[in-house]
């Protein structure tokens, strides 16, 4: 019984200052939310500086993935073949399955895997498809490491 | 006298009895090999009493103890470290979840909804739609850690191996939050565990 009223008191003491003190932290200091809350994710989640959804973030940084694959594969050469169609296979095994792409068109084919783009050489100009590398240097990417 | 001759008629006849009914009776079993299993009295002439005051006396006991410490001490420890040093682990086995890239930065996983379709816990949710470029890329890649029973199913599902369970145990969070993994996590676990899954996947790849 003693022993039941002694931990009660020591509670009500355990409780009291701490609330005092949230009441004092959310009317003296801002909010310490991470410095990545109002950073977009991959998922496209970004709020409202006053959206009740950012108290997710108090005391705990937002996870974010700086590096976006969109941007990535932006600045990958462009794979210049000779002949009108190719394959992206991306290494076998490792990679992903094998995909015809049909070049005949006169515009940029994707691999819908890999993303890796390949033009046929009489279509292909620098200045609108930026950087380039022979197909003969893509099939040595390929030997290496899984594409 | 008389009671002399009939005991040793009485052997004799014994023994031609048993001679003649030895072949009839196959299954007869004479046991010598017995082994006494029962407490050893001890021998109470001199020179064992001499031997067991002796291995008292000298401590017999207590030394050959302390020599298998000692021998301990020189071997090799059974145990290791365990934060700084780790068992040893299978290229398969399957810890925790990461969303794999191409060399090029481009994320694997296109959205095939493979394993979310087998997953047996449901514990995948996928949405998807065309990126900016025009690729069909997930929009939303989670799993609920919660859920998740380890099984595998999803990696086997996958056929460019974008989702793997990685050599990574060690993910304990404060929040069950914490362990509803978004495709951000994903991807960070991606980037960060990479050379191990995919030394892993390299040394499985034909067997699978």
């Amino acid at each position: 019984m003693a022993a039941n009223i002694s931990r009660a008191i020591f509670r009500a003491q355990a409780v009291a200052p701490r609330a005092v003190r949230t009441f004092s932290l959310s009317t003296c200091r801002p909010l310490n939310e991470g410095s990545n809350y109002q950073k977009p994710t991959h998922t496209g989640q970004l709020w409202d500086k006053d959206d009740y959804r950012n108290i997710r973030f108090v005391d705990r940084d937002k996870h974010i993935n700086p590096m976006w694959a969109v941007d990535l594969i932006a600045e990958d050469p462009v794979v210049v073949v000779e002949q009108n169609h190719v394959w992206s296979h991306s290494c076998g095994a490792l990679g992903h399955p094998k995909v015809y792409i049909n070049l005949d068109k006169p515009e940029i084919g994707t691999c819908g895997y890999s993303g890796r783009k390949f033009i046929q050489k009489k279509y292909y100009d620098a200045a609108i498809h930026g950087p380039s590398i022979t197909h003969e240097e893509y099939l040595e990417q390929m030997k290496g490491d899984s594409r | 006298m008389a009671t002399l001759k009939v005991f040793s008629t009485r052997g004799k006849i014994h023994s031609l009895i048993r001679q003649g009914l030895q072949p009839l009776c196959a299954s007869q079993q004479i046991r010598t090999n017995y082994v006494h299993v029962g407490q050893k009295e001890e021998k109470l002439e001199w020179s064992p009493i001499m031997d067991r005051a002796a291995t008292s006396v000298f401590w017999n006991e207590l030394f050959k103890g302390l020599g298998i410490c000692f021998a301990m001490i020189l071997k090799e420890p059974a145990t290791i470290n365990y934060p700084f040093e780790k068992g040893p682990l299978s290229p398969r086995f399957r810890g925790e979840h990461a969303l794999r890239r191409y060399p090029s930065g481009e994320e694997r996983c296109i959205a095939c909804k493979l394993c979310e379709a087998i997953c047996p816990a449901q514990a995948i949710t996928i949405e998807a739609e065309p990126r900016s470029d025009g690729s069909r890329r997930t929009t939303r890649y989670d799993i609920d850690m919660t859920k998740c029973i380890y099984c595998g199913f999803c990696q086997e599902a996958c056929p460019v191996d974008a989702i793997v369970e990685g050599p990574n145990f060690e993910y304990s969070t404060e929040t069950r939050e914490e362990l509803l993994y978004n495709k951000e996590k994903l991807l960070s676990n991606g980037d960060k565990w990479e050379p191990e899954i995919a030394a892993n996947l390299q040394a499985d790849y034909l067997y699978r």
